[in-house]
């Protein structure tokens, strides 16, 4: 049995770039947004007139409309806002907490106020539109890669982010594993790879085993703190700690200068993966009383990796935590694949090199995707919270998916009819320092003394990483109702609302992007006549000119208007008289040479040619 | 009662790892729940159980005495049961 009558597209939706593949003839093939990029920015902008941009256009006007410029936004998905108070200082955006703590994005000129996954989701929208354009073919069904490092909620966020956009979510697949398909589709034996993840944003590796079309992950580990980013920050804060020290101003404090602190920086980083020197130029950053000031100045491959030296170091730790609990010595490791753009800068492919003591491999997709079948695992272990807010672990980290186990709780009082269950992620001691993935309250238990009603509650983890709850009443056998409260991902009504914004702003940006269309080839049609009417000024009847110019007009009066309907109508009334323009021109015989040898012996076919105008005539009033 | 992951894999107790990888692998291609479209979500769990046991050499080994354990108690278990045919099969041994 195979699911591919429809086309299903595998988004990798990245902190700072998102890509599209689908299988084009068995091989897949990363498709090209409308602007002919093989990879979007993964921004959504909000202008002034509350126009939205997703991608390249939104990223391009971000130094002038940084407020309202969404970019990182991965950083936040299924996040509270206590568990991101770093990052929030980073975006030059407003970030708000709403009543249940998760973060909410502000656009002031929107006056609006966005779940991560609606931001998501427009990246998503677009990406996927662009797809179906390029495979001239509907795109409803995808499957989405995260960091497999991440938790429940911000899978559970992704996927939700996917339904905004309108799309199935198939399946949610971890980086690292989706990686190493590009790796091990022709491997037949037996192989052990690690796959170092290093993002815009997070950090992952993978180690697993690669062979007979089963990619069965080991382990994994990460940091969701940890990316290009971070590397970023540190140009950032070194050219705006120097510029505070010359100037006595913090650049950071101004949104404007610290975006374009920021992409010069990024962009610095990027050189110096190539050069050992890099020189940085931001004329007009800021202005005192004493005029305008400038940064102008260099950096060296070798202070930059001084200044990353810690970030460096970090990177050790998950490869070091993955081969241990994969029960491995960096030696039974055959192969190390890089993956993400951080992966370029040379320190980093430094510290691999250190670590495995070989040369890794920079992976190329290619191959053939026929039978395989990847062995996820999940990377954070599942408990409760117990007595004395004790994490007790139900399903210990990297345990393949699915999974599932169950556990019976009981009341603690006589007649109890309720039982909370704080239900955890994590690998922390106490229920405090791990993620509460929410309270799942058992309803309806029927009073009895305590100890005795026997609710058996079932943990299942999909081979998504997403976690899913049921509840039985062992005496009775009956199902029982569970209630999820303080998660940090959306309800279920939350989402079927966003779906339907979603749809109508969808709708709305159709229409409007037809308008914009109409009005193009309205006036391309009103300059391409007018041209015409100067070129054959000399060969035209006046009758025939007289009508054009009036028709004209009318789809002037209708550009200036701003109707779609009536530009389209003018148009069309325009398109029929241009049509006997150009029968008027082509009609005369050896039209285009000497107009003074062929104008007599043109006295034939102007009977013709009225002849058509009648008939053009006719069908005109037709349509009137 | 014991289950045999050995059974479950549909491998002999004297299988090498490699042998029982390749059990696995085959079975996994058939009943992961992305292959089976969740028709065989507890089979694929409880195979991958089996795996995650024989895979381990000490876990194996552990399974291993289970087994073995369970052999000798079982013909206890059916002692008053056990018939003439079986007596003379037991001889024979």
């Amino acid at each position: 049995m195979n699911i591919r009558c429809e086309k299903v597209v595998g988004i990798d939706l990245g902190t700072t770039n998102s890509a599209v593949a689908a299988m084009e003839g068995g091989k897949p093939t990363i498709i090209t947004n409308a602007e002919g990029g093989r990879t979007t920015p993964s921004v959504v902008a909000y202008t002034k007139t509350g126009d939205r941009l997703v991608g390249q256009i939104a990223k391009r006007q971000a130094v002038v409309n940084p407020e309202n410029t969404f970019f990182s936004v991965k950083r936040f998905i299924g996040r509270k806002m206590e568990e991101v108070r770093d990052e929030s200082k980073q975006v030059p955006y407003k970030l708000v907490e709403d009543g249940a703590r998760n973060v909410k994005i502000r656009s002031s000129n929107t006056n609006k106020e966005f779940a991560p996954e609606e931001i998501s989701a427009q990246v998503l929208r677009k990406l996927t539109a662009d797809a179906a354009k390029f495979l001239n073919d509907k795109v409803e069904k995808a499957v989405i890669t995260v960091p497999a490092y991440f938790n429940d909620s911000q899978r559970q966020a992704t996927k939700d982010a996917g339904k905004i956009a309108g799309l199935e979510v198939l399946r949610i697949i971890n980086e690292p594993t989706a990686a190493s398909l590009a790796y091990g589709f022709d491997r037949k034996g037996n192989e052990t790879i690690l796959v170092f993840d290093l993002g815009g944003g997070t950090f992952d590796v993978s180690v697993l085993e690669v062979g007979d079309g089963v990619f069965e992950v080991l382990s994994t580990s990460g940091d969701t703190h940890l990316g290009g980013d971070d590397f970023d920050k540190r140009i950032t804060d070194f050219l705006a700690d120097d510029f505070q020290r010359t100037e006595g101003i913090d650049l950071r404090k101004d949104r404007q200068a610290l975006q374009r602190l920021t992409e010069a920086a990024e962009k610095a980083k990027i050189e110096l993966s190539a050069l050992t020197q890099t020189s940085i130029n931001l004329p007009f950053i800021t202005a005192t009383a004493d005029g305008p000031k400038h940064i102008d100045t260099s950096l060296t491959r070798a202070k930059f990796e001084e200044m990353c030296s810690d970030l460096l170091r970090r990177c050790r730790v998950p490869v070091e935590q993955a081969l241990k609990d994969a029960k491995l010595n960096v030696k039974d490791v055959q192969e190390i694949i890089l993956v993400g753009g951080s992966t370029r800068i040379p320190a980093v492919q430094d510290i691999v090199r250190k670590i495995s003591g070989r040369d890794p491999n920079v992976s190329v997709l290619a191959g053939e995707v026929s039978d395989i079948v990847l062995l996820d695992v999940t990377p954070l272990s599942l408990g409760l919270e117990t007595l004395g807010g004790v994490m007790t672990r139900l399903i210990p980290r990297n345990t393949t998916l699915p999974t599932s186990k169950s556990e019976v709780f009981s009341t603690a009082a006589d007649g109890q009819t309720s039982v909370e269950v704080n239900v955890l992620q994590g690998e922390r001691e106490f229920a405090r320092d791990n993620k509460s993935l929410g309270t799942f309250r058992l309803d309806g238990i029927p009073p009895a003394a305590r100890g005795v009603p026997q609710v058996e509650v079932k943990f299942d983890i999909d081979a998504n990483g997403i976690l899913s709850v049921t509840a039985t009443d062992k005496g009775t056998g009956k199902k029982q109702d569970i209630k999820i409260t303080g998660a940090s991902t959306l309800g279920k009504d939350d989402v079927e609302r966003m779906v339907k914004e979603a749809e109508k702003f969808a709708g709305e940006d159709k229409k409007r992007r037809e308008a914009v269309d109409t009005k193009n080839q309205a006036e391309s049609l009103v300059y391409q006549t007018e041209k015409q009417l100067k070129e054959f000024d000399d060969k035209l009847p006046a009758d025939v000119k007289a009508s054009i110019e009036g028709k004209l007009t009318e789809v002037r009066d209708a550009v200036a208007s701003d109707d779609a309907a009536r530009m389209k109508s003018s148009m069309e009334a325009l398109q029929q008289e241009v049509i006997k323009m150009g029968q008027a021109v082509y009609g005369q015989p050896g039209a285009g040479g000497a107009p003074g040898v062929d104008g007599p012996s043109a006295g034939g076919p102007p009977g013709n040619d009225k002849g058509g105008d009648d008939v053009i005539d006719a069908e005109f009033s037709d349509r009137k | 009662m014991v289950v045999s992951f050995y059974e479950q894999l549909g491998v002999p107790e004297s299988a090498d790892l490699e042998q029982v990888r390749a059990a696995f692998r085959a079975a996994a291609l058939r009943l992961h729940p992305d292959k089976s479209y969740g028709a065989a979500a507890d089979e694929f769990v409880s195979l991958n159980k089996a795996w995650q046991v024989l895979r381990d050499p000490h876990l194996r080994k552990i399974h291993d005495q289970q087994l073995a354990l369970h052999r000798i108690r079982e013909p206890a278990v059916f002692q008053d049961e056990v018939t003439l045919d079986d007596m003379e099969l037991t001889a024979v041994e």
